[in-house]
């Protein structure tokens, strides 16, 4: 019964980080997006208000994936998938009737008074569908058929969305897509063909699209001037330096008012960094760490091959998500749109991360009981 | 019944283990690289942060406004608008909005229609009056055109106190608008206002500096602007009519000092600049009407008596190697009448009477040969040698207002002190001020005892007698006793002759409450004595003086509170 009482600890562990994630996220979108609630609502709280009904409801959702045995999600893998293949379609087809433009790409879909990035549910469906075939031996990850099947469950929607154009979601699906090989004791050599594969074809993706070749030669050159390629990055970088060690002090960040775009979204580290400052920042850092390994330790602990690797594949999205976001912050990386999850405003990321930890809490309460 | 290979739940483990230890590296990294750039690079990023959020703005500060002595505005502050246009943000198909503005603010438009494209930024209207620009900035203006509103003098008196105030502006100062901008410009400051990337949404810093500006002192003159009015008309007119080069003339309040009116005309040189003030600046021989002077300076010393008699019949008297005459043969002529036909020859008989050193004295103690200390720039103190630099001709020659140049304040003030019984009073330009909480009113200055009060008597009573029945009968207002001295002085100029023509009046005789002195000029030849050209234009401007202010008639002391003229608010 250790490993049951390892798990609860895990859970706990778990539960709480979520949770201090949640409400620095609930400060930090309604600061970041107060100034441009108020130019464009009248009010400083439209943003905040929306952003909080949407942790409401995902916090509902992720309380019954919570209560739900985890193995139902075997049989809702299929349709998940499917469901988010079908609807990441919609996002492509020219003339789709609810797909959405924002920034020059259509990465969402309007349903009702919702708006859902269908990239997102993939990684999610991916992560289920891929755990399912692997854990009922469906597909054998050691075997070049296996792994060409994954490979083909990823590169798939991966094309799709560099045709929305969402580069950003087609790497993160592609690195999840990584770990759950390796966790799927995939051959080491068949792991790294793929890697040199997926370089090749992002540097053909990044020389194809000039924008995506500006950013990439735009970062780390020219600190000084802002030029546009590297606009955002660098002011990325001057709100998290002039927070300094301490920050400006709570609501008191100047670069959300206009200078920092997407402030509340892309760049929500930046904007705790000017407020909060390096102590700020570092424990945010330390407690998205603390949740990782959580869900990590529970996907090494967990009963079954399918807990174990739709753990994996959770924490494997969430580290990833967190990971590119704080890179692209800190100009580690070049600058593509990612949202901090948890903490980010963006509903379909919160909803799935959500979901995600909401199953991993109850492949950590299953833990052990037979 | 797994085959080799296959899942096993350890290896997974080893799997997850190498994960969690590249997962451990990452956030290491990050948390590096948020090191560095918050803590390393802080000063530098912060410098970069604050140039791009803080804005410093000015403050400027009201120039303080100026008053006549009832109130009435002399000097005020115009909101006005200035339209500039940033020539890189238009499209160009907002040019023909712009030229529609343009064609809008007409006269004040710096540009012409159809505009021109400029390369960056160019001002096309400057000091559009607010009620100009309101209904176009309330139209909307295109993009790229830019407005600030900002302020300029105003002097709804026009001209008529020019020759006081002079002018003020960011790059003209004169007058006492000079003299008093120390006080009157008040002092800038300025805000630190944070800015957001979008126009016009800005707002106050929390923790930058700031300093308030203050605003300017405001100034209450002693002029009247209604006596200031018709002086300055009166000189205007007397200058078209006779010719002269200019003319000047000061209202004063014997008793306090205060200069009610203080014209000069022409007000502007060619240039558009202040012209000399002539009531303060430059070196004129006053002529006759230093000759209360030499009076006064024989009746104080009591080396004579109003009854002594002089012999004048042979309408010269020689004096050194030179020969001073009259222009008619009087005969003899008692103390009285010297001054009254204003004798050349009986003055300087008199004066005989005295030595050099007494009548020197006299002229310093009645304020000649030093600056009043009016508080207007450019003032000049006149010419008065020291005994020590006499010539054999001098004193005769100072007693009847030659080899002696001063100005007509001075003029003023010394026959302030015939009128007030003998006290040299100060002159002043400034009541009161206030600095934006209450009004203070300006001390008084010190007066010096110039003369005994018996004196002063015995030739204001002398020279009631000239406008009554010597050269200053041209001075005579209808209704009132007047007191006064005409002066003409001939000097060469350029190979001609040249006259000045002047007039000192007091008013009424009795007890005097105005003193005004006139003086013009250059005039044409016959405009050339006193009493045919200042004379009557003291008249005109005392008679219509007591239009404005009947009760001035009534002499000095005769009201029960004694305060006759307008906005001397229990001060003396």
């Amino acid at each position: 019964m250790s490993s049951s009482r390892a798990q609860a600890r895990k859970l706990r562990a778990l539960l709480a980080s979520t949770g201090f994630l949640l409400f620095v996220g609930v400060m930090a979108v309604y600061s970041a997006s107060s100034f441009v609630s108020i130019t464009r609502f009248g009010n400083s709280y439209r943003y905040v208000l929306m952003h909080l009904v949407r942790v409401a409801f995902a916090l509902g959702l992720a309380v019954v994936a919570f209560r739900l045995p985890y193995r139902f999600w075997k049989r809702m893998s299929l349709p998940i998938y499917l469901a988010s293949l079908a609807l990441m379609l919609l996002t492509v087809v020219p003339g789709s009737p609810l797909s959405v433009t924002l920034n020059g790409a259509t990465r969402w879909l309007r349903l009702g008074p919702f708006m859902i990035m269908p990239s997102e549910l993939l990684r999610l469906g991916f992560v289920l569908l891929t755990a399912t075939l692997v854990s009922q031996r469906l597909v054998s990850p050691r075997s070049r058929g296996g792994v060409a099947t994954i490979l083909l469950l990823a590169l798939l929607p991966a094309a799709l969305m560099l045709f929305q154009p969402d580069f950003a979601g087609a790497v993160l699906l592609c690195l999840t897509m990584l770990v759950m090989l390796f966790l799927s004791e995939a051959r080491l050599s068949h792991v790294m063909a793929i890697v040199l594969l997926l370089a090749s074809l992002a540097a053909v993706a990044v020389a194809g699209a000039d924008y995506r070749l500006e950013r990439v030669f735009g970062w780390q050159n020219s600190e000084n001037g802002l030029s546009a390629e590297n606009f955002q990055p660098n002011q990325a970088c001057i709100a998290l330096g002039s927070g300094g060690l301490r920050g400006r002090g709570l609501g008191r960040g100047r670069q959300q008012r206009g200078f920092l775009p997407e402030a509340f979204s892309d760049f929500i580290l930046a904007v705790i960094g000017e407020e909060a400052g390096f102590l700020g920042t570092s424990l945010l850092i330390a407690v998205m760490l603390v949740l990782s390994l959580s869900i990590w330790g529970i996907a090494s602990d967990a009963d079954d091959c399918f807990g174990s690797l739709v753990c994996g594949g959770v924490a494997a999205s969430y580290t990833l998500g967190a990971l590119l976001h704080a890179g692209v912050c800190t100009k580690l990386l070049p600058a593509t749109g990612v949202p901090l999850p948890l903490v980010s405003w963006g509903g379909t990321n919160l909803i799935v991360t959500l979901l995600g930890l909401g199953i991993a809490a109850n492949v950590a309460r299953s833990s052990g009981r037979w | 019944m797994q085959r080799p290979g296959e899942l096993t739940a350890s290896r997974r483990r080893s799997r997850i283990r190498f994960v969690l230890f590249s997962v451990v590296f990452c956030f290491s990294i990050v948390t590096l690289s948020l090191f560095r750039i918050q803590v390393s690079s802080h000063e530098y990023y912060l410098s970069v942060a604050d140039a791009q959020h803080t804005h410093t703005v000015q403050l400027e500060p009201r120039r303080g406004r100026i008053y006549d002595r009832s109130g009435y505005l002399l000097a005020g502050n115009t909101s006005v608008v200035t339209f500039e246009v940033y020539w890189p943000s238009v499209i160009q198909e907002q040019l023909p909005r712009i030229d529609s503005l343009v064609a809008r603010l007409g006269d004040h438009a710096l540009v012409g229609v159809p505009v021109e494209r400029w390369s960056s930024n160019q001002t096309i209207a400057r000091s559009v009056p607010l009620e100009t620009a309101s209904p176009i900035l309330a139209g909307g203006v295109p993009a790229g055109v830019n407005w600030r509103i900002g302020s300029v003098r105003s002097y709804p008196m026009g001209e008529m106190c020019a020759a006081v105030l002079g002018r003020w502006s960011p790059d003209l100062c004169e007058g006492l608008e000079m003299s008093m901008d120390h006080l009157l410009r008040g002092e800038a400051g300025f805000t630190v206002v944070e800015r957001s990337a979008f126009p016009g949404l800005h707002m106050p810093s929390l923790d930058a500096e700031r300093r308030p500006s203050r605003d300017g002192v405001d100034l209450r003159l002693t002029i009247d602007s209604r006596f200031q009015t018709i002086v300055q008309e009166e000189l205007q007119r007397g200058v078209d009519e006779s010719g002269a080069a200019w003319g000047a003339a000061v209202v004063m309040d014997p008793w306090s000092g205060e200069i009610l009116a203080l014209g000069s005309y022409p007000v502007r040189s060619g240039s558009g600049c202040l012209a000399v003030n002539h009531c303060i600046s430059g070196y004129h021989e006053p002529g006759s009407t230093f000759k209360v002077v030499t009076l006064a300076a024989c009746l104080e010393e009591g080396v004579l008596v109003p009854s002594d008699t002089f012999d004048c019949s042979r309408g010269q008297i020689p004096v050194a190697d030179r020969i001073i005459s009259d222009c008619h043969r009087y005969g003899t002529l008692t103390i009285e009448e010297i001054a009254a036909h204003s004798s050349n020859v009986g003055i300087v008989k008199m004066v005989s009477l005295l030595p050099d050193s007494v009548i020197f004295s006299y002229c310093r103690r009645m304020g000649f040969g030093s600056r009043t200390g009016i508080e207007l720039p450019g003032e000049s103190e006149g010419i008065l040698r020291p005994p020590d630099q006499w010539s054999g001709l001098s004193r005769a020659s100072l007693a009847i207002g030659q080899e002696v140049a001063v100005t007509p304040l001075q003029l003023a003030c010394a026959f302030c002190a015939i009128a007030n019984g003998g006290r040299l009073v100060r002159p002043r330009l400034i009541l009161a001020s206030c600095d934006g909480e209450r009004w203070r009113d300006w001390a008084d200055l010190p007066a010096s005892r110039a003369l005994e009060a018996g004196t002063s008597s015995m030739v204001l009573r002398m020279l009631e007698t000239a406008v009554e029945e010597g050269t200053g009968t041209t001075a005579a207002v209808p209704g009132i006793r007047v007191a006064g001295k005409t002066g003409t002085a001939e000097r060469l100029s350029q190979g001609e002759d040249e006259y000045l023509s002047a007039f000192v009046g007091l008013l009424p005789a009795e007890s005097p409450d105005l003193v005004i002195a006139v003086v013009f000029d250059g005039p044409d030849y016959e405009y050339r004595f006193g009493s045919a050209l200042a004379a009557p234009a003291f008249a005109t401007m005392a008679r219509e003086i007591l239009a404005v202010e009947p009760e001035l008639a009534m002499g000095h002391g005769s009201s029960p509170d004694s305060e006759l003229l307008a906005g001397r608010w229990g001060t003396e």
